[in-house]
């Protein structure tokens, strides 16, 4: 689905990564590991296309598709309600307004749908990001820290979504510093060893 | 599709703008403090008012939408919004296009429509007030998208309001020359259409140039 080619990046003049090459391919669960500041958050950037490769290429089989991303600021707004900020996503990804209204149900939202978002706790906010992977029909998913300020019963949904995506072939690549749970195979890519 | 995103854009902004109304008064109150307070300055002289009024509701007004600007994206960047837009996959130009036309509509609306009154108050009267409100309706929109052009490439700077405003006041002088001026040529009974069809001119240039500019900007800002 995604190969990088050489990829090597350099921030603040510090070299986080050089000469990084591997394949996502459709069905496969990337975790990418490493150390606060070895280059999670820009490698997952880069493969976004928020960042520039600057050295090194991705290449795509087939055509360019855009990607779901998580990233740590999960793009929901403080002044609209769980609802209205993710039908605005639905939205953006060209599904209607049911899908949001179901996914947040689903993630155990439902009864804050007309909540502001900044009224909500850091872990509710978060799960109303992430209710968008119930939905999206986005073949790679790239997930920074999803599992941040996660409780159980979430995190157990959220690997719920990772099993179902992978198993309709689409791939996930993802940085964290959790442990999954055992039914989750994934490759580990591990920076600043 | 396009369609309903762009829609979906339109009416985000339109929410947001009400739920941080606080936001939106604070230029009008500056608009409207500065026509009130002049007068009071300047004396019981109504030759000179009525001289200086069109002139002096331009500057004010575009003032006041240079104060609009700073806040437009920061909400957006620090929540990760311009994350979510470059990465949609749908194009950043036409997201921007959605975000400026509301945007200019929510700034310039309230602005214009309290226009004719302080106007009034300043002594302009009959076919100048016409005048005042159209050329506002057709250089307002402007002021907005070139400050939202500033506000995306001073994103994330430290002390960013200061260079916006060098950036974008230099390119807020030919509205401020036609809008002002179409009015003072109304007031002294002479035809104000070659300066109100350059504003629309302006307006075009601006719809057309202003999203493409913006959105790269904002792809920049995530680098």
């Amino acid at each position: 689905m995604l190969e990088a080619r050489g990829l090597g990046c350099a921030r603040g003049g510090r070299a986080l990564f050089e000469n990084l090459s591997f394949a996502v391919k459709a069905g496969q669960l990337w975790l990418v590991r490493g150390a606060n500041g070895s280059g999670k958050t820009s490698l997952l950037r880069i493969l976004a296309g928020l960042l520039p490769a600057e050295e090194g290429e991705l290449v795509w089989s087939g055509e360019r598709e855009p990607p779901l991303w998580v990233g740590h600021r999960v793009a929901v707004s403080a002044d609209l309600t769980a609802r209205e900020n993710l039908e605005f996503m639905a939205a953006l990804e060209g599904d209607d307004a049911g899908a949001a209204a179901a996914a947040l149900e689903a993630i155990g939202l439902g009864g804050f749908s007309e909540t502001r978002a900044g009224r909500l706790s850091e872990g509710q906010v978060r799960r109303i990001a992430l209710a968008r992977l119930a939905f999206s029909a986005r073949r790679l998913w790239l997930l920074d820290e999803p599992l941040t300020s996660l409780d159980e019963t979430s995190t157990r949904w959220f690997e719920a979504q990772l099993l179902r995506q992978i198993e309709r072939g689409g791939a996930v690549v993802m940085a964290t510093h959790r442990e999954l749970s055992d039914s989750l195979q994934g490759w580990t890519l591990r920076l600043g060893a | 599709m396009m369609g309903r995103i762009f829609a979906a854009v339109f009416r985000r902004e339109v929410r947001l703008a009400w739920r941080r109304r606080g936001q939106l008064l604070q230029p009008l109150m500056f608009y409207a403090l500065v026509m009130l307070l002049f007068p009071l300055g300047a004396g019981a002289d109504l030759t000179l008012l009525g001289q200086a009024a069109p002139s002096l509701l331009w500057v004010a007004a575009l003032l006041a939408v240079l104060l609009a600007q700073g806040p437009l994206f920061s909400a957006d960047l620090e929540e990760g919004g311009i994350e979510l837009w470059v990465t949609s996959g749908v194009s950043l130009s036409w997201l921007a296009l959605a975000k400026l036309i509301a945007h200019a509509m929510i700034v310039s609306l309230p602005l214009i429509l309290i226009s004719p009154i302080l106007a009034g108050w300043l002594g302009v009267s009959g076919e100048a007030l016409g005048v005042l409100v159209i050329s506002m309706a057709l250089g307002m929109p402007v002021l907005c998208w070139v400050g939202a052009l500033g506000a995306a490439l001073t994103l994330g700077l430290p002390r960013g309001g200061i260079l916006l405003a060098l950036i974008v006041l230099p390119l807020y002088i030919p509205v401020l020359m036609f809008g002002a001026g179409a009015v003072h040529a109304a007031m002294e009974g002479r035809p104000a259409g070659g300066a109100l069809v350059l504003l629309a001119g302006l307006l075009c240039l601006g719809a057309s140039l202003a999203p493409l500019a913006t959105a790269a900007a904002l792809r920049i800002s995530q680098e």
